[in-house]
């Protein structure tokens, strides 16, 4: 520990993020201002105390030898979090790592994996792992006018509201597995900013030549969907319970794959606009939701 | 349904239970996986306190079962049996020895829909497992970032590797 002290000692910051304090300890005072730029949304700056975890970022500025790598190195506690002769990998995975550990251990607000939007000042949550067509859709919701909240995480605070997390869409482009960084507001949108209650969640999967017929189903399926792509339950179940039992008991939840992702927004649009503009194949897809589900159930 | 089996104590597991609209999510943490149990799911979990055997609890149930609370106790104990709802040793016997999968579907096909008991199960995943992560052969700097959660070295190269 002394000698990582010795090598990034010369400035530090502290901060808190829904209620995670985090330390950051660098060996050169400007990169605390690139790294300003990447604390989780929402961040507070805390004067320096206990801290629940410790980054420390060791730039290598030695002369260049011909066949020596010179290796920039970020330390998450004592542990290398990442190495690389470009810097901006450290930022990223600074920004990936941290975001992911305010969203593990929190304990004032339950992280679950999902883009969210928002729609008439009602929040929906599209729950989903990597590479099931988040972004596309959060995307598709933007380009048809939705208010922007996050690409990455649902943040349900402990009265059920959704808060935002806006970090810049990571669209994977050309079917490649990298995510290329795309602001908001590059799909003309606007960026939410107040707490909002769940108003609908989409339960979907991309299916290439797919058709959205989705099915309507019930709370608890749809609370099952949430708990499946959260961060902190395992580690704090009756928090994530808890804060789930408070959230719109009149949400909806639809379930299905989908193929484009404007006829999914199309849809939900009309869905979340009234019943009375409700075209009759969704009604009917709704409708014989009680069918399919009998004949789920027993086979 | 044999005696032996009338004569069984089935007793639910502890675990932290949340009713939403009627259904009720329970999430066992030992094996870290959420059920959700619907209605009739439900009446026949907490009947087995380990005290009452299934015939006290098809009968506890019979009104609320109609037309057939046999057919359909068993049904449910079978199902929350699957999901490791029910403590090892009380569970009934396997379906097999029983009933004929095919004979109780046919009996519970004569039941209302809303009776039949639905026991949906869900993997609460680690947070590594939960969040954003890179394909195979996509370049890394930590395990962490890999859906395959391993970071290796293919030539000079850091990728995701299986």
């Amino acid at each position: 520990m002394e000698k990582l002290y010795r090598l990034v000692g010369a400035a530090g910051m502290c901060f808190r993020a829904f209620g995670v304090t985090i330390g950051i300890r660098v060996s050169e005072r400007t990169t605390l201002e690139i790294l300003r730029d990447r604390l989780p949304p929402g961040s507070r700056d805390r004067e320096a105390g206990a801290v629940k975890r410790l980054y420390s970022f060791f730039l290598n500025r030695a002369p260049h030898r011909k066949g020596v790598r010179r290796f920039h190195t970020v330390y998450s506690d004592l542990q290398i979090l990442a190495r690389s002769e470009n810097e901006s990998d450290l930022y990223e995975e600074f920004e990936r790592d941290v975001d992911s550990f305010v969203a593990a251990t929190s304990t004032a607000a339950l992280f679950i994996h999902a883009g969210v939007v928002a729609w008439n000042g009602k929040a929906i949550v599209i729950p989903g792992r990597s590479f099931t067509g988040k972004t596309t859709l959060v995307a598709e919701f933007l380009r048809a006018g939705a208010t922007y909240y996050s690409d990455e995480f649902a943040v349900f605070d402990r009265n059920g509201y959704v808060h935002p997390f806006s970090r810049p869409l990571g669209v994977r482009l050309d079917g490649s597995g990298t995510q290329t960084k795309k602001a908001p507001c590059e799909f003309e949108c606007r960026i939410g900013k107040e707490p909002l209650p769940l108003a609908l969640v989409v339960v979907t999967e991309y299916r290439k030549s797919a058709s959205w017929r989705p099915r309507s189903t019930s709370l608890g399926r749809g609370v099952l969907h949430l708990l499946g792509n959260s961060l902190s339950a395992r580690a704090n179940p009756s928090l994530a319970l808890n804060i789930l039992t408070r959230t719109n008991e009149r949400a909806r939840i639809l379930r299905g794959v989908r193929g484009e992702a404007a006829e999914v927004v199309r849809s939900v649009q009309r869905i979340l606009d009234g019943p009375a503009r409700v075209t009759t194949p969704e009604l009917r897809s709704l409708a014989s939701d009680w069918g399919r589900d009998r004949h789920e159930q027993l086979d | 349904m044999n005696n032996s089996t009338n004569l069984r104590k089935p007793k639910r597991i502890r675990a932290l239970t949340r009713e939403f609209d009627g259904e009720l999510i329970v999430y066992d943490d030992q094996t870290h996986k959420a059920h959700c149990l619907n209605k009739t799911a439900v009446m026949v979990w907490q009947e087995c306190d380990g005290e009452a055997t299934v015939r006290d609890i098809t009968n506890n149930l019979k009104d609320k079962l109609q037309p057939d609370a046999e057919a359909v106790v068993q049904f449910a104990l079978i199902k929350l049996d699957k999901a490791r709802l029910l403590e090892k040793g009380e569970a009934p016997q396997a379906e097999g020895e029983l009933w004929n999968r095919r004979d109780l579907l046919k009996r519970i096909r004569l039941v209302a829909i809303v009776a039949i008991p639905v026991v949906t199960t869900m993997l609460v995943p680690t947070p590594a497992r939960a969040a954003s992560c890179l394909p195979l052969l996509q370049s890394c700097t930590s395990s962490a970032q890999c859906c395959s959660a391993h970071c290796g070295l293919s030539g000079i190269n850091l990728v995701c590797l299986p």
